[in-house]
């Protein structure tokens, strides 16, 4: 799958897929969505045009991560009703993958964990305490996120008004983040740190504001 | 293939970022151009008809018009702040008052940069802070505490409690990246670092919603610099803050309890302290007649000598007692009196005394040698003006090498009260939590 080239067929523009693990597209000429699986491309239809230029990341950025070079590939918009956050798809130069969080210019990185009990949505509400191999975590926020716009090239097939129930919850200390999504059964379950501007280096800070 | 990856993640070969365009909208109900600088805003408010503007549907909606502008924003919607290195804008400005007293006023700016988010400048009798969100949290309840008392939040820091309460918002222009209600009610805990380096820590509580913030005390000269505005308001001797007062507080308490254990040691020892060097009893009749005592041996230069009178057969009389200290056979060194005076009776149905059988003098002996005292009483009953004899038998008894223990006692009280009025005080000051201060 290295270098895929895909045709939007929305407006025939050509996207190279350099990454074997992106499976959707969104086209940056005209905002028309494509994912693909073994068999068939298949389109996905116009996506919201997420607007740029207000966030730290951006898609095309270029960086380093704890001295460790990364382009951000794509970004998912999510909505909690009270605002929104946004999910940046980086790729690092050893191909590997992951993902950042960024809610009002803070950002966190957090990496997919397998195996860990988390119970029932409903179970949680905010303060509850979780502990997840041996680690504390406060729940800070539960509701429902709703995906209101996706950009670039991504892993996972997203679609605007898709709606998942989550749990959010940090370690008292402030150092570590727990994600909890229940988009499946069992819940997809995030672990991650927080990380402070200076851990995140853009080639391009945008300090000229 | 191994080459082009390497292109591709090669310093400054990434995406050239896209430039930042606040948003332009328009009020809904007078029409005015507005421009949304932060794409997180919620509320907008309209800077010419002061409606309050919700933005966060594609259909911008009023949903009310605001409260006229009371107070004076030494800095306006637009104004720059620079912190970290980075430029801010304020876009929002709030008014937020205390137990419905507009003394009590807190201004409260936001702060914004596309690239870093947002934090708070907040002024409050002059005073200005810094707070930004910090996922750090409390080990205690927060909102049990009352000032004065201490909190550990996980990163092992130790906070003193400032102050706590409500306030509710009174005012807000520009935009606010949540639908604030004019009359919102915020019930908060202050807290400054314990080792009074000016760090805060505070946790706000609207509804189910508590978050927690870390902040910082700025100097208005800094805040004249972050903001280029020389004109800025008059510098304030900044008040104490908790932490600073509570150490103030236990750190006097532990000098008085010092004070006044030491002071009352000192007393005790000085009670136990001194040798006996004469004992001697005299008659009435030969204290009448002038006595003169048996030699006793003072050991030190300058020691201080306690020389006790005592007439255990003194009831409702008085006895007035002339002394010298005489160094050798006949030389005068020191001369005193010591009266002795007891009565007690019954009245009322409740039975009195005053006076004492005994009284003590301290003298300095200047050098050490072998003294004795030369004595002369005469004492009568209580009812009659003068004597020209003594009634009444007199016991004598010299302690050398005494301490003066009325000194210490007297300090060891006064010690005592002002550890008292500190702990009360101290009290005091934590249960008025009214942040008045």
């Amino acid at each position: 799958m290295n270098n895929l080239t895909v045709t939007c067929p929305s407006c025939g523009a050509g996207h190279e897929i350099r990454n074997p693990g992106v499976i959707m597209v969104v086209c940056e000429y005209c905002g028309n969505a494509i994912y693909w699986d073994k068999e068939k491309i298949q389109n996905a239809g116009k996506q919201s045009t997420l607007p740029e230029g207000f966030t730290r990341l951006y898609r095309g950025a270029a960086g380093s991560l704890f001295k460790k070079r990364f382009v951000v590939l794509g970004r998912v918009r999510y909505s909690f009703g009270r605002g929104f956050w946004d999910e940046w798809f980086l790729e690092f130069e050893d191909g590997s993958t992951g993902w950042l969080s960024e809610d009002n210019q803070e950002l966190c990185l957090e990496a997919p964990m397998q195996g860990a009990a988390v119970g029932q949505f409903e179970s949680h509400k905010i303060g509850d305490k979780l502990k997840i191999e041996d680690k504390e975590f406060v729940v800070e926020e539960v509701g429902l996120a709703e995906c209101i716009g996706v950009e670039g090239d991504l892993p996972f097939h997203f679609a605007t008004g898709e709606k998942y129930q989550f749990v959010d919850a940090s370690s008292p200390d402030g150092h570590y983040t727990l994600g909890i999504e229940y988009d499946n059964d069992p819940p997809t379950v995030f672990r991650g740190n927080w990380l402070s501007y200076a851990s995140v280096k853009l080639d391009d800070e945008g300090n000229d504001w | 293939m191994s080459e082009s990856i390497s292109d591709r993640f090669s310093l400054d070969q990434g995406r050239r970022r896209p430039p930042y365009k606040p948003k332009d909208i328009h009020c809904p109900h007078c029409g005015a151009g507005l421009t949304l600088k932060d794409e997180r805003s919620e509320l907008v408010v309209c800077n010419y008809c002061s409606s309050h503007i919700n933005v966060t549907e594609e259909q911008a909606k009023v949903l009310g018009k605001g409260p006229e502008l009371q107070w004076d924003f030494p800095l306006k919607l637009g104004d720059q702040y620079r912190f970290k290195g980075a430029r801010y804008e304020v876009i929002a400005r709030m008014a937020f008052i205390e137990d419905n007293d507009a003394s009590e006023l807190t201004r409260e700016y936001l702060l914004y940069n596309p690239r870093r988010g947002t934090f708070y400048l907040d002024e409050y009798h002059g005073q200005y802070s810094i707070s930004e969100p910090t996922h750090v949290m409390p080990k205690a309840h927060p909102f049990t505490k009352k000032r004065g008392e201490t909190l550990f939040t996980y990163d092992n820091q130790k906070w003193v409690v400032e102050g706590s309460g409500a306030y509710t918002l009174e005012y807000v222009d520009g935009a606010l990246p949540w639908i604030a209600q004019i009359g919102d009610k915020i019930t908060y805990v202050e807290f400054s670092e314990q080792s009074g380096s000016g760090r805060q820590y505070e946790v706000e509580a609207q509804g189910d919603e508590v978050e927690f913030g870390m902040g910082q005390a700025v100097p208005l000269e800094l805040v004249r610099r972050a903001t280029g505005k020389e004109t800025l308001g008059i510098e304030q001797v900044a008040p104490l803050d908790a932490a600073q007062t509570r150490r103030w507080f236990l750190m006097m308490i532990l000098v008085s309890g010092l004070v006044m254990a030491v002071n009352f040691i000192f007393c005790f020892l000085s009670l136990s302290r001194g040798s006996e060097v004469l004992t001697q009893s005299f008659t009435a009749q030969q204290i009448t007649d002038e006595v003169i005592s048996n030699p006793f041996f003072v050991a030190n230069n300058g020691n201080l000598i306690e020389v006790t009178v005592e007439s255990s057969s003194l009831d409702n009389a008085w006895m007035a007692v002339d002394l010298a200290v005489v160094e050798g056979d006949d030389m005068v060194i020191h001369t005193f009196d010591s009266d002795l005076e007891y009565y007690h009776g019954y009245e009322g149905g409740e039975s009195w005394s005053e006076g004492s059988h005994s009284a003590s003098t301290y003298i300095k002996i200047p050098k050490s040698g072998n003294y004795r005292l030369l004595m002369h009483a005469v004492s009568n009953r209580g009812d009659a003006a003068s004597a020209d004899q003594s009634e009444h038998d007199l016991r004598v008894k010299v302690t050398d090498g005494v301490l003066m223990y009325h000194y210490f006692l007297a300090a060891g009280i006064f010690a005592l009260a002002v550890l008292f009025l500190l702990i009360v005080g101290y009290q005091k000051w934590k249960e008025d939590d009214d942040d008045d201060d």
